[in-house]
């Protein structure tokens, strides 16, 4: 009788899954059961031993049969025997692909092998996440890379690229070391990965899938491996290959590279490899991470220094290996060079001229200081750093490219399915784009559903040119004239020295204030307590009263001067008083960062190559590295609160890096800037990326203000404010978008308190020419943030912000105008400005007469309510349902109706 | 059996075919070493896993035992299989590692786990045969998880094959966590009864 027939089985199955399932059945609880009723310490004590014994043996037995290659690469690798069979790791995560950016800066138009390195760092296989996570960790060192297949009973005997007899590695040796914690190992002899955290996902498909367990199909194709080549039942041989990045230094911290033992053109300084490896951390790991994803297998490798090895097993803990080379790197020696002899050694790599103005301006010292990782990082935009960096991510992609073209024949030949495409893996379409030569300019959609769910179907470009064309700019200048006559009052206010005052003036009252809220603390105030607050309470009177008639007096807000002439001005949302200053705390942090931002951009723009210039994630690792010198946290919210200022116009990858630094304050500014980077960045990839950081948030913490999107008169930012929402399926915000369809819309007049009628309007000021419209004048050396106003008829400054003197200034710790947004756009009279430049977009409320408002009606009457469109849409999307009308009723029956169906919590 | 790699015949090549594997790896031929430690290590883990619960240590005293293994191979006699002479390495570095644990768990006022080992180092002391029946249990455990009904052994694949925990397999199956991990439970304690069944020459 077949043994699945077996009556006795069959009861005896029933019996267990009855029991199982909590259903008693006396014959098969047996005396584990029972003894659990007569619990004594050491009963119970044997009782979570049984338990506990087979659970562990349970464990172990998957384990070794999961990860048996694993396990006897270990035992090899710590006696130092050859392992022929390195084994994958566990399926790895797919970095979020970054799509590929619409280009904003013509002028940096990537070409030929300038544009190489943006072409690597901005393609969809660099996560912004892993560079992060890779900006700590630098050096100058040698990496070497195995890749190794699927099939744990194969060997290739030959790389897959040449035809070099397979050498087994001679310090590492074989896949096991590989396939762990190689890097560990090297540190710390004898330590070892808990295997929990290395399932080995082909192994485990290979023992449980029937296809390859049960009917003996693997015995023979492994068989057929053994015997060397293909055959005509099997695969024939894994593919196996190695690829080899070296580099040594000599005394003076120059280091040689070569990749597969070529000499790369380029030279690496040991004080320059900190961003070197930053960048090419990244660019490799995200690359390996998806083909071995995609591949089912693993990637591992060896980093090291002037002959010491780091190694790792999988590319997540490369930054394990690079954060050892490092250490080992700050022990060798180096010695001081002198300029001359730097010069000389570097005559055959560099672009000499290049060099020397760059160690010109970087000190006034003729002879190098020592090696100082933390002083150096801006030695590292010079042309040989970005040739190398060219040089060896080119070489890698190559590598991968052949190898995985390789992997996919056998795989084939195996009749190893890829994975199935979800969002931790490459989809076919891509990986087919990966393996010819334009893989890097794959457009790479985001990889959830939610985020395909989109309103807004214009580009960048075209956002930008609706702006242009349904906005208009205002100047606070008409012409170079009235910006002098400007700049004159501003410059005798420097010698009165007003601002100061007006300064002290404010010190002076807010320390009677905190004098008062001492006492406001207290429950009963006795008599002389009592005499002590009238008398402050009449003091402030008094020097509010003396500030009021200085400000009158001597202008000190010169703005209300402008407004008095310009009442065209007036319906710009400007703060006065107390709100547009900010208070020292926040204004030091603004000016320090600022100035160090400032200052690491211009080093940037000035000493970058061309290549680097147009490295976006090298940009921002730039503004981090330096903030992180100077031991600024960026991730406070005054420093947020100035990156985003900053650098909301900059290339598109840092605006991306710069959300995913926003996405890690978790404050509430933070969370404020990254939902404004979701509803008004014109680029959809960082609107997607900020959506994707709100979306770990709780939705009540930013849902208001994408809301407000709704709200702004621009139908644009409710159209992303619609997506945002619909991307975060928050369905909590499901009747607030009701309550919105009865309003109107946003852009239309609408009638005020006093009768009069108001339009919202979005207009557009142009950053660089209207300083003294958002900030006051900068009365002295001392101020916070203080900032040159630019002269029409010059060239702009370099570094605008802490120009020490020579001209008018601003203070940036007054602020009486916020923009909503900015963008680079072009100008059509640039003089001797670049061609693009910023502008700032604020909501203008203007003022219309009763007919002037009948009129806009009148014309605008049919116009599409593009703003209640958006509404729809996200109810639409949010709640899958599509009534008959979109009227307010329909929808509020509707959204009922859906509210019923979800699942109470 | 598991086919030997291309590379590494070319190292048996140097070596006496006829020889075991064992006598190969003692005269230094490491793809039999290699090959012992593949059809071993299951037998040591599971042998190991009865009284070391915590898998990184389980793993590292894994190791250790292949690795005093190999230095001492010249030491074997024929006297007894390999499998034998393998496990009473792994029964002296277990009662090593045990005996470490009671001290570490005494000095963290972690008595339970203390009284745990100390009952491990009791059974190991006391059970010299353990090791030979070994095998046995390994087998026992083989054919008691093959008796298991589908929906168990799913359950016991998902849980120790996937490493899914059983709040994801919970939702999955639309669950209840604590069902899942009592299931679970209840199984551990059927394959306690099958083992000790067979091992006992009852039948299930």
């Amino acid at each position: 009788m077949n043994n699945q027939d077996n009556p006795r089985r069959l009861r005896a199955e029933a019996n267990w899954t009855n029991y199982i399932d909590g259903k008693s059945d006396p014959d098969h609880e047996s005396d584990a059961e029972s003894r659990i009723g007569k619990m004594t310490h050491c009963d119970l004590t044997q009782g979570h031993m049984d338990d506990l014994e087979i659970d562990s043996m349970l464990r172990e037995l998957a384990r070794s049969e999961l990860q048996e290659q694993e396990f006897v690469g270990k035992v090899l690798g710590k006696l130092d025997l050859p392992n022929p069979n390195p084994v994958p790791r566990k399926k790895g995560t797919l970095p979020v692909p970054a799509p590929v950016f619409e280009t904003e800066f013509p002028e940096d138009v990537s070409q030929g092998s300038a544009g190489l390195i943006s072409r690597v760092l901005e393609s969809p296989w660099v996560s912004p996440k892993s560079l992060l996570v890779a900006s700590s960790l630098a050096a100058a060192l040698a990496i070497t890379f195995f890749i190794y297949g699927l099939d744990p009973d194969s060997n290739s005997g030959h790389f897959a690229n040449n035809d070099k007899p397979y050498e087994f590695p001679s310090v590492v040796d074989g896949g096991s070391d590989l396939a762990t914690n190689a890097s560990d190992e090297e540190e710390d002899n004898g330590h070892s990965e808990s295997l929990a955290d290395s399932t080995n996902s082909w192994n485990k498909h290979w023992i449980l899938n029937p296809a390859f367990a049960s009917d003996g199909k693997t015995g023979s194709m492994i068989a057929d491996n053994s015997a060397g080549g293909s055959s005509d039942v099997g695969p024939g041989l894994r593919p196996i290959k190695r690829w080899k990045f070296a580099l040594d230094f000599d005394k003076f911290g120059m280091g040689k590279m070569n990749v597969n033992g070529i000499a790369l053109s380029g030279v690496a300084f040991r004080d320059s490899s900190l961003p070197l490896l930053n960048n090419l951390g990244v660019a490799v790991k995200s690359r390996f991470e998806s083909v071995q994803t995609r591949l089912n297998t693993t990637i591992g490798g060896t980093i090291s220094v002037n002959g010491k090895d780091f190694r790792f097993g999988s590319p997540d803990r490369i930054d394990l290996a690079i954060a050892k080379a490092i250490e080992h790197m700050s022990t060798l020696p180096v010695e001081p060079m002198t300029e001359e002899l730097l010069m000389e050694r570097r005559k055959q790599h560099l672009r000499e001229q290049e060099f020397k103005s760059f160690m010109a301006a970087g000190t006034d010292q003729p002879v190098r200081p020592q090696f100082d990782l933390l002083k150096s990082f801006r030695k590292v935009t010079t042309s040989d750093e970005a040739v190398t960096i060219n040089t060896v991510v080119e070489a890698t992609e190559s590598f991968l490219r052949d190898w995985s073209k390789e992997m996919v024949e056998w795989q084939l030949a195996a009749g190893i399915e890829s994975p199935k495409t979800d969002q931790d893996v490459l989809s076919d379409a891509d990986f087919e784009a990966f393996l010819t030569e334009d893989a890097m300019l794959v457009i790479k959609e985001a990889p959830t559903v939610r985020a395909t769910k989109t309103l807004q179907k214009l580009n960048a470009d075209e956002l930008k040119s609706q702006l242009a064309s349904n906005t208009r700019a205002l100047d606070i200048f008409k012409s170079s004239n009235e910006f002098k006559q400007a700049a004159e009052s501003i410059r005798k206010h420097d010698h009165q020295g007003v601002s100061r005052k007006s300064e002290a003036f404010s010190k002076q009252l807010a320390g009677i204030v905190t004098q008062l809220e001492t006492f406001a603390k207290k429950e009963n105030l006795n008599e002389e307590e009592r005499v002590e607050v009238a008398g402050l309470e009449t003091q402030y009177v008094k020097v509010a009263e003396q500030l009021d008639r200085f400000r009158e007096k001597n202008g000190v807000e010169p703005l209300l001067d402008f407004l008095e002439e310009r009442p065209e001005l007036k319906g710009l949302p400007l703060v006065m008083g107390d709100e547009c200053h900010m208070d020292a705390p926040q204004a030091l942090s603004m000016s320090r960062v600022s100035k160090s931002v400032g200052a690491t951009l211009l080093r940037f723009d000035r000493f970058a190559t061309r290549d680097a210039r147009q490295d976006d994630s090298f940009r921002f690792n730039m503004v981090r590295l330096s903030m992180v010198q100077q031991s600024r946290n960026y991730t406070d919210d005054n420093a947020l609160v100035t990156l985003d200022q900053m650098l909301q116009i900059d290339h598109p990858r840092v605006r991306i890096e710069m959300v995913d630094a926003l996405s890690k304050s978790q404050s509430e500014k933070g969370i404020e800037l990254l939902a404004r980077r979701a509803k008004f960045d014109l680029l959809p990839e960082v609107r997607l990326a900020s959506t994707q950081a709100l979306a770990n948030l709780d939705p009540k913490d930013y849902r208001g203000y994408l809301l407000e999107g709704f709200d702004y008169p621009w139908p644009a930012v409710a159209q992303h404010s619609a997506e945002a929402l619909v991307r975060l399926e928050d369905h909590g915000a499901l009747d607030d978008l009701v309550s919105l369809l009865r309003k109107p819309a946003p852009n239309l007049p609408a009638k005020t308190s006093d009768g009069t009628f108001v339009r919202r309007e979005v207009v557009a000021i142009n950053h660089m020419k209207n300083c003294l419209l958002c900030h006051a004048p900068s009365t002295g050396m001392t101020d916070r943030g203080r900032a040159v106003v630019p002269r029409w008829n010059e060239p702009l400054p370099r570094l605008y912000y802490n120009q020490p003197n020579g001209g008018s200034f601003v203070r940036a710790d007054t602020t009486y105008l916020r923009q909503d947004f900015s963008v680079m756009q072009e100008v059509e009279e640039d003089g001797p400005w670049p061609k693009i430049q910023r502008f700032d977009y604020v909501t203008y409320l203007n003022e219309m007469t009763n007919e002037e408002a009948r009129d806009y009606f009148q014309q605008h009457r049919d116009d599409e309510n593009l703003h209640r469109q958006a509404v729809v849409f996200a109810l639409r999307e949010l709640t899958g349902m599509n009534p008959p009308d979109d009227s307010h009723a329909t929808w509020v029956a509707a959204v009922a109706k859906f509210k019923k169906s979800l699942p109470k919590p | 059996m598991t086919a030997i790699p291309k590379e590494p015949l070319m190292q048996f090549a140097k070596f006496d075919q006829s020889k075991s594997l064992v006598e190969l790896a003692s005269e230094g031929c490491a793809e039999s070493f290699r090959q012992l430690v593949i059809e071993h290590q299951q037998l040591v883990r599971i042998y190991l896993a009865r009284h070391i619960f915590c898998s990184s240590h389980l793993e590292d005293v894994a190791q250790e035992v292949f690795m005093v293994a190999y230095q001492q191979l010249k030491q074997f006699r024929n006297e007894s299989k390999f499998s034998t002479w393998l496990l009473g390495i792994a029964r002296n570095k277990a009662l090593h590692f045990l005996r470490s644990q009671v001290n570490l768990r005494k000095k963290q006022k972690q008595l339970f786990e203390a009284e745990i080992a100390n009952r491990k180092i009791l059974r190991l002391e006391n059970d010299d045969g353990e090791a030979e029946e070994q095998q046995s249990r390994l087998d026992a455990l083989k054919s008691c998880l093959d008796q298991l009904p589908a929906q168990s052994k799913g359950l016991i694949e998902r849980y120790y094959y996937d490493q899914q925990s059983s709040v994801s397999i919970a939702e999955s199956t639309k669950q209840k966590s604590s069902s899942v991990r009592m299931k679970l439970l209840r199984i551990r304690k059927i394959l306690f009864s099958c083992i000790r069944g067979k091992l006992g020459g009852l039948e299930d």
